[in-house]
């Protein structure tokens, strides 16, 4: 029986403030009878032993010597202890100020705190070792968790892609280790770090899905592996790691499983049993984003924040038992997607954002339920792939979709032409890219903006007049663009913008805040910024706010995914009506997130903790619960087009998405042959525009090939030749497969990138 | 019109169709057949200089009955891809001194591949030839001891020497095995490796590729062609009556099918009816279990670190378009379980089938394709083309009919048989 720690324990926290550590001590518990010191090839520590449950937002777990656990990231902002049964056994009390996010249980004592800051604690007395925020040496932002080796702390200085590394008893920053680890190898999001026996480190990047080892002495990059995906040994989104015995342990969250590799990369086996039903635990692993072994090795603890909890599981090495697991094992849920927090509508089209497969579902709302019609994305970098994708938005007047991805810090404009007359089917084709902008290349451009840190864009909305309004976690600001994508403004000093509506006839922004907990107003009208809600009234208060939107009428409506509610305030700020709370019946919801109205008088929201999409009356009345898999016959199977096409290629002649540029092409064949090799010659010139083609000095070109049906692409990289007549020559082209091809154009000035496509069938 | 003869016509939509008339083909059709047949001769592989000179085709035959080059002397290449078998083993996977993962592929129409192995990774005839002599449950036997056999036997040497020049005259150590095992710097053979001169192990991979290029050389002959449906494209392109003595009407609309509804030529199309590239089809998973064997995504891995590739030191050609292909090559996760497309020409002589002889016979396999009946799980976020095609009992029977028809001409007995020492 899982045991339950009840957070009022430690809810009268009269000691906050205090500058000494308490330790609440407990004796040592008896040693436990399992076998610590035995060697299989196989060590999984999967004989379920208790759940530690109501834990808020946990942000890491470790065990000291003495077999206790330590999980930081309370809302108290202090360190709960627990033993190997999960029962509450200590406290350690942060210092004023700082909650502390994560402890490094040792000799001394390493902490990270919310400021942030690392902070050594010794006798009692804390001491600050890291140089407050910034990107300097020492200087940190948005870190995520340290590892500590003798008197080696190594930090995962997240928001400045790199990892530090600080002598503990000097304060001295030892090594800044990437963005660049070298010319093949960078960090993207290094989320964890952890030192193994010999004093290697091993670096975490969650978007690249990759894990780096570095030498004790000197910490120069001696091996990487590691790539997106569900097979064994690919990760998706892993959340932290743990070495221990020769062998790494990766929370590979979104694949809900531990991965173990040998300390060289090779895959050993994987653990974990998906979680399927709501709340399922006691073994079932769901979303596990942080991994700690005992110093002894005799357990380990993993930590799931999406269930608020954290499980216990001993260590197992009978060989038929591990066998037995195997057997049981479910590998995936069969394809079946996710819905994620992020959606975005326009009238008849839902789109939804499916994090897992970093990808965007289309959904036609015609009808009673959601009908799946297409989707786009997919990891990488290439055009229309994503790393990270974060936020949605649609232009209902320019028929497009937005796209934000936090990986690469940018954004990409498509375009769904919808013709409504037609059949309803599935259809790959629907979406084409139309203009990309790198908004780090923007912001790189721009020093004197103050935007320091590489842009994450995590939210995007529209307004009537077609402007874009990104939100960027890294800065904590808002780029404001044109509808050619061009910066128009930026407003900073947000904490943490996770989300971001617009209400155009009242000239408001409406952007939640989750450093702050609070919803930020910006109003134009009034040229004034200030936080709801401004009425002290009980019911009103806003517990930890995560979506915004806006009601035709002006209302507000807020998700808060502590309250379990979707909040509706009037214009002027007052609290109207509260919908939903708790649970997982026809209502009710679990961490809510998006709400967006894609017909009038209804509204979708994203139910995340509850895995699903829910249907509401204007009044928040429940009408239908939909899941992410209801689509009907894909249109490539039985030969039917039910879209409008882009128009058949003019000769060799056509014109990007966006107008902007015409390109004209040449193949070194007749036609496109068949799983042969193909060149082509391309000129690129200014719409509109006489004069010579637009060269290697002005533009950068990219040709390429893509089955949108298949969702692959061609299985080798083109190679381009730049011309000093200003052409381009692209060689090594090769479509292997029968059926239609999409023969893509990319053409990229400075921070925007326009697209092209044409089709080509091959029979 | 009276009910009754309406009733009547609607009954007689009902009843099943007996009659076993030959279908006929459409213009698109007629066209995608012509694309099929003929078989025309093999690429030039540049990246070997006697892949289709005829001494090299005579040494590396008598190579490839070799057993002297396998750690106990009783395996050759001939002792698995049993050219009496059609050039396999008949089994499930390979087992020879080992247990492998993986079923032994048939030999038929090498000359026509763009990528070796179930897994590509060798992207040349020769390169692959490398491959089995070395693996310790294949023929466990290594680089020095192939050179050693090469220079000491008379017969070996002379040949060697006809055709690829002078050989080394380096002293070559004691050991009777040599080569680098890259996973295991311990290993008594990657020991003896290391410890050998860097002139000596140049010249120990210099008759070691020469070998293999010989061996290739005699591979490339093994062609499969001049089926009953090429005979029968034949008929069909110049249009004259199409008879049912080479397809008889079953497999004339299991041709069809392969055509049509089977979208067979998805994947297996051109005239060696296979593009020749890698493709993931859920299949089951041998013992149960999630898909362990990653194919290509290491496959892929394995072929840009080999020193052997075709745009490397040991190539012809490297500048040619084999080599390019490698250079160019894109490696994606997505290639996690994918598996070589393989010919069907010869198909219905060489089960089992699959990378791991998952199917005994082709009814399994179509009825896979048919229903994805035990398919692997695809994973969480992996996504797949492929939906079940849901063939009947008389499709499936139609197909095979049609498979049939693939399996050529016989081979000169001179090229099955051992050569004479």
């Amino acid at each position: 029986m899982p045991l339950r720690t009840s957070r009022r324990l430690f809810g009268a926290s009269s000691l906050m403030g205090v500058l000494v550590a308490l330790w609440i001590l407990v004796p040592a518990l008896s040693a436990q009878e399992d076998e610590t010191t035995s060697t299989g090839p196989k060590v999984e520590y999967n004989r379920y032993r208790a759940t530690i449950t109501e834990l808020e937002q946990p942000r890491s777990v470790e065990i000291d010597a003495d077999g206790m656990i330590w999980i930081s990231g309370w809302e108290d902002g202090h360190v709960h202890g627990f033993d190997r049964d999960g029962q509450p056994v200590g406290l350690l009390v942060s210092p004023a100020e700082s909650a502390l996010t994560w402890l490094g249980v040792g000799k001394p004592t390493v902490a990270l705190s919310a400021l942030p800051e690392i902070l050594t604690i010794t006798n009692g007395d804390w001491k600050v070792v890291s140089d407050g925020v910034g990107t300097g040496p020492g200087q940190l932002s948005r870190p995520r968790r340290l590892a500590v080796a003798g008197d080696r702390v190594a930090v995962a200085d997240r928001g400045n892609r790199r990892v530090q590394v600080f002598d503990l008893s000097s304060g001295e920053v030892v090594a800044v280790l990437g963005p660049d680890l070298t010319d093949q190898e960078s960090l993207l999001c290094p989320v964890d770090v952890a030192f193994d026996e010999a004093g290697r480190l091993f670096v975490l990047d969650q978007d690249r899905a990759r894990i780096h080892r570095l030498s004790a002495a000197g910490y120069e990059l001696e091996k990487s592996w590691g790539a997106p995906g569900a097979y064994p040994g690919l990760l998706s989104s892993p959340g932290g790691l743990a070495c221990s015995e020769g062998r790494v342990f990766v929370a590979d969250s979104w694949n809900h499983r531990i991965e173990v590799f040998d300390s060289d990369g090779k895959w050993q086996f994987e653990w974990g049993l998906h979680a399927m039903l709501p709340r399922e635990g006691e073994g079932h692993l769901h979303y596990p984003n942080d991994i700690t072994i005992a110093p002894d090795g005799s357990f380990a603890v993993v930590l799931e924040p999406f269930e608020q909890r954290a499980q216990i599981f001993d260590r197992k090495t009978d060989p038929a038992e591990i066998a037995l697991r195997e057997e049981q094992a479910l590998f995936g849920t069969g394809g079946v997607p996710h819905f994620g927090r992020t959606a975005a509508a326009m009238p008849q089209t839902l789109a939804i954002l499916e994090p897992e497969t970093q990808s965007v579902l289309l959904y036609d709302t015609r009808l009673f339920d959601p009908i799946q019609i297409s989707r786009l994305g997919g990891y990488g970098d290439a055009p229309g792939q994503f790393i990270r994708p974060t936020g949605l938005a649609c232009d209902a007047a320019r028929n497009r979709l937005i796209v934000a991805d936090a990986g690469q810090g940018r954004l990409q404009v498509f375009r769904i032409d919808r013709d409504l007359s037609s059949e309803l089917g599935f259809d790959l084709w629907l979406p084409s890219l139309e203009a990309t902008l790198d908004l780090e290349a923007l912001r790189r451009s721009l020093p004197e903006s103050g935007a320091q840190w590489p842009v994450e864009p995590s939210a995007l909305a529209t307004d009537d007049d077609g402007r874009l309004y990104c939100t960027d976690i890294a800065n904590g600001c808002v780029w404001i663009l044109g509808d050619r994508l061009q910066l128009v403004d930026r407003w900073a000093g947000f904490e943490g913008p996770e989300s971001i509506a617009i209400d155009s006839k009242r000239r408001r922004a409406y952007i939640v805040e989750t450093g702050r907990s609070v919803l930020s107003v910006v109003d134009l009208e009034a040229d004034a910024v200030f936080d709801w809600p401004t009425l002290e009234e009980e019911d009103g208060d806003l517990e930890h706010p995560t979506a915004v939107a806006v009601t035709p009428d002006g209302s507000v409506l807020i998700s808060d995914s502590r309250r379990d509610q979707v909040l509706r305030f009037s214009p002027a700020g007052r609290l109207v009506a509260a919908w939903g709370g708790p649970g997982i019946e026809a209502g009710r919801f679990r961490n809510p997130r998006a709400i967006v109205s894609e017909r009038p008088g209804r509204w979708t929201l994203l139910d995340w903790g509850n895995h699903r999409g829910v249907q509401l009356t204007e009044e928040g009345g429940f009408l239908r619960a939909f899941g992410p898999v209801a689509f009907v016959q894909p249109t490539w199977s039985n030969g039917r087009r039910p879209y409008a096409r882009e128009p058949e290629p003019d000769a060799t002649t056509l014109t990007t998405r966006d107008g902007r540029y015409r390109i004209a092409y040449r193949l070194s064949a007749e036609a496109v042959p068949l799983n042969d090799e193909f060149a082509l010659e391309v000129w690129v010139f200014h719409s509109g525009a006489e004069g010579p083609p637009l060269g290697a000095d002005r533009i950068t070109l990219v040709v390429d090939g893509s089955m949108p049906e298949h969702q692959h692409g061609m299985n080798q990289v083109p190679e381009l030749v730049a011309r000093p007549d200003g052409s381009f020559l692209v060689e090594g082209m090769l479509f292997h497969m029968l059926g239609r091809w999409a023969l893509t154009f990319e053409v990229r000035e400075g921070a925007r990138t326009s697209h092209a496509r044409v089709e080509v069938v091959l029979q | 019109m009276s009910h009754g003869f309406l009733i009547l016509a609607m009954l007689g939509l009902l009843l099943p169709v007996t009659t076993d008339d030959p279908p006929t083909f459409t213009e698109a059709e007629r066209r995608a057949i012509a694309r099929l047949s003929p078989l025309p001769e093999p690429p030039a592989d540049p990246t070997n200089r006697v892949a289709d000179d005829l001494a090299a085709a005579r040494y590396g035959h008598r190579l490839f009955f070799e057993k002297r080059f396998s750690v106990n002397g009783e395996v050759a290449c001939a002792t698995c891809h049993d050219p009496e078998r059609s050039f396999t083993d008949g089994k499930p996977v390979a087992d020879t001194l080992g247990r492998g993962p993986r079923q032994t592929p048939h030999l038929w129409n090498l000359a026509y591949g763009r990528w070796f192995f179930w897994d590509g990774r060798s992207d040349s005839l020769w390169s692959q030839a490398l491959g089995p002599i070395e693996n310790p449950i294949e023929m466990g036997g290594s680089r020095l001891r192939v050179a050693r056999l090469v220079l000491e036997d008379p017969v070996l040497r002379v040949e060697h020497a006809s055709i690829f020049g002078q050989l080394p005259d380096s002293e070559l150590p004691a050991s009777a095995d040599a080569r680098p095992v890259p996973d295991d710097p311990d290993h008594p053979h990657a020991r003896a490796w290391v410890a050998l001169t860097e002139e000596t192990r140049a010249s120990i991979d210099r008759v070691f590729v020469e070998a293999a290029k010989a061996l290739a050389a005699y591979e490339r002959r093994l062609i499969s062609r001049d089926s009953r449906f090429d005979r029968f494209a034949r008929r069909l392109a110049e249009e004259k009556p199409l008879g049912e003595d080479l397809l008889d009407a079953a497999a004339q609309r299991g041709l069809k099918i392969f055509l049509g509804k089977g979208g067979c030529t998805l994947c297996h199309h051109g005239p060696n009816l296979s593009d020749g590239e890698f493709h993931g089809l859920r299949l089951p998973v041998p013992g149960g279990g999630f898909p362990k064997d990653s194919g290509r995504w290491e496959g892929s891995a394995s072929l840009l670190a080999d020193p052997f590739r075709a745009d490397g030191m040991f190539s012809d050609a490297p500048e040619s378009g084999r080599g390019s292909r490698t250079r160019r090559l894109r490696r994606t996760p997505e290639s996690w379980g994918e598996f070589k497309t393989p010919t069907l020409r010869q198909v219905a002589e060489t089960a089992p089938y699959m990378h791991a002889g998952q199917f005994a016979t082709l009814k399994e396999v179509l009825t896979f394709y048919s229903t994805f009946e035990g398919a692997s799980n695809a994973g969480h976020h992996q996504e797949t083309t492929l939906t079940p095609r849901q063939f009947t009992e008389g499709e499936i029977h139609d197909l095979i009919a049609f498979l049939e028809t693939l399996s050529g001409a016989p081979l000169p007995d001179a090229l099955r048989r051992p050569p004479e020492r």
